[in-house]
């Protein structure tokens, strides 16, 4: 390179920096923009409403958030939430470290499997919800009729509809379409794990057992924290399942918050109640994260 | 102890294939299943529980375009495509923007982008309703692509950001020096070598805006703007639910995005791989 192309680059270089700040501030902006839009704004003005009579314009203080404390169901609601949420952790834990266990090992068509099992998580919620409901259909669904004809129940059930297992139904198919996600993110991390020190466990005489133990927990602790904490602030807001395959029934037993908070909205018009419940679902999250943050393991590691 | 130990090994591996086996069948039969009710005759629909299918008939898909259903086929087309371009546009820029320029703000403006996700959406269904009213956006697919593009931005530019770093800056300084501009030297040379990534964030984007509820159903009110899976979710509160439409209706709703995700799978595993950062 010459003197003189050198001198050229350094001007360039010197020319990004002083252009750099517009442009840089220019390219930023329309994702920032959509936030701010589509987030920032509606969620202020979301607080705004909830101290608000919209059929007045009048402030109200805290009438909205009187009435959700002394409402009954929104304890109740409250409640399943909690049961779906920590349901799903549960069961989307166990069984998507468990899968990714029986991945963890090479083998022929292993890549085929995980491309496969991505897709119930590909498939639109509604085509998920409406193929359950087939399913489970107490007349003509096959769920029923070989629960029957095995012996396993004596008359078909719909338990979708029943009071006592909706709530478990409607996790146990949420639980469905996210264990292979939360199965290949556990699958990634287990490759991250050294074989030698699988080979090292084995030369101790370690069973699987013992090598699950001593080795791979170990490994997958850290990442589960912030899978578990991921997990649950998804998990608490999810709506769609729910709504398509029970809209919160039978008698609201599968009425969680966002249910509730579109009940309240758009069935019974009450904006300002609606708009309140969204803010004080808020803190709850706002609350555990914080709580979470509080945790031993984060103290003085790489998050605290 | 040697023995004993392979076959151990053994016997594990093969409760291995077993249990794979058995979640294959548990995660892939619903659909096969729907897939077997939408092909059959009625009578066979409500009568025949066996494993293939009772008959083979057109009828539920010819009935699916009788009932319109192709008109939200076209809507969430307008809003999946809308989304795609925009989040791919958005999220490239604001990647780029991140990772090659320094001035004020830039660390607030990545943070305040890629936590979106933590954010409560059901929070804003109200708000955003409630806004979409005011400026009479109810029922536009422009609203909604704005939310849907708000959903896929953190993860389409958390997979983009990982793609960019990978390009070597002396690349891009080159083609400076050879007398291109800033925005020249990213159209031609960032832009095409970051591809891979810009397919998996825009497969990303078209999957999530495609079957995406809770936006669509508070957000497109009248029938003519319902995109599929509100469309869906209205065929089930018909007075009398017709499960072989519906099961057709549902195969209809599946196809593209399966396609999509079978055609770009590479790049979406690629994608997700180098955007989560666990591999």
């Amino acid at each position: 390179m010459s003197f003189a192309d050198q001198f050229a680059f350094r001007d360039r270089l010197e020319g990004i920096e002083r252009k750099g700040t517009l442009i840089g501030i220019a390219l930023v902006t329309p994702a920032v923009a959509l936030v701010l839009v589509t987030i920032v704004y509606p969620f202020l003005n979301a607080v705004q409403i909830s101290f608000t009579d919209l059929g007045t314009g009048q402030f109200v203080g805290l009438e909205h958030y009187q009435w959700l404390v002394s409402h009954d169901g929104f304890w109740t609601f409250t409640w399943y939430s909690i049961v779906w949420t920590v349901g799903n952790i549960v069961l989307q834990g166990a069984f998507g470290i468990g899968i990714a266990l029986l991945l963890h090992e090479k083998f022929f068509g292993r890549d085929a499997i995980r491309t496969v099992m991505l897709v119930p998580f590909v498939v639109p919620t509604a085509v998920t919800a409406i193929t359950w409901r087939w399913l489970f259909n107490s007349s003509y669904g096959p769920l029923n009729y070989w629960a029957v004809e095995f012996g396993v129940l004596s008359g078909a059930v719909n338990p979708l509809t029943e009071t006592s297992y909706a709530l478990a139904t409607v996790t146990l198919v949420n639980v469905w379409r996210w264990t292979p996600l939360v199965a290949l993110v556990v699958f990634a991390v287990l490759q991250t794990i050294p074989q030698e020190e699988y080979e090292a466990a084995r030369v101790e005489g370690a069973g699987l057992l013992q090598e699950f133990y001593h080795v791979t927990v170990p490994h997958l602790q850290g990442s589960l924290t912030i899978l578990g904490l991921l997990g649950v602030l998804l998990t608490f807001n999810i709506f769609d399942m729910v709504w398509l395959l029970t809209e919160g029934g039978p008698v609201g037993v599968t009425t969680t918050l966002p249910v509730f908070i579109y009940d309240i909205a758009f069935n019974l018009q009450n904006i300002g109640r609606g708009t309140a419940v969204s803010v004080v679902l808020f803190l709850m999250l706002v609350a555990f994260v914080v709580a979470y943050f509080q945790q031993e393991e984060f103290k003085g590691g790489t998050f605290g | 102890m040697s023995a004993n130990y392979t076959t151990r090994r053994r016997a594990v591996t093969g409760l291995r294939f077993g249990l794979l086996a058995v979640a294959l069948v548990v995660f892939l039969f619903p659909f096969y299943w729907m897939f077997k009710t939408s092909v059959e005759p009625t009578d066979a629909v409500y009568g025949d529980v066996g494993l293939l299918p009772g008959g083979f008939t057109f009828t539920h898909y010819e009935q699916a375009f009788s009932v319109g259903f192709h008109e939200s086929v076209i809507n969430s087309l307008i809003v999946a495509i809308g989304t795609t371009v925009l989040t791919t546009v958005v999220a490239l820029i604001g990647a780029f923007s991140i990772l090659r320029y320094r001035y004020p703000g830039r660390g607030g403006a990545a943070k305040l982008v890629l936590l979106t996700y933590m954010f409560p959406h059901v929070a804003l269904i109200v708000p955003v309703f409630y806004l979409a009213a005011q400026v009479g956006l109810l029922s536009s697919p422009i609203m909604l692509i704005a939310m849907h593009t708000m959903l896929a931005l953190p993860f389409c530019m958390w997979i983009l950001m990982a793609f960019l770093e990978d390009i070597p800056r002396e690349l891009e300084e080159a083609a400076l020096v050879e007398g291109a501009s800033e925005l020249g030297a990213f159209a031609r040379i960032t832009v095409p070598l970051s591809y891979p990534g810009i397919i998996a964030a825009g497969t990303f984007a078209f999957i999530m805006s495609w079957g995406e509820y809770m936006f669509a159903f508070v957000l497109m009110r009248e029938s003519a703007s319902h995109t599929v899976p509100v469309a869906l979710h209205q065929l089930l509160g018909a007075y009398a639910i017709d499960w072989g439409l519906l099961a057709a209706v549902s195969i209809i709703a599946t196809v593209p995005v399966l396609a999509l995700f079978w055609l770009m799978a590479k790049y979406l595993g690629e994608g997700i791989a180098k955007g989560t950062g666990v591999v």
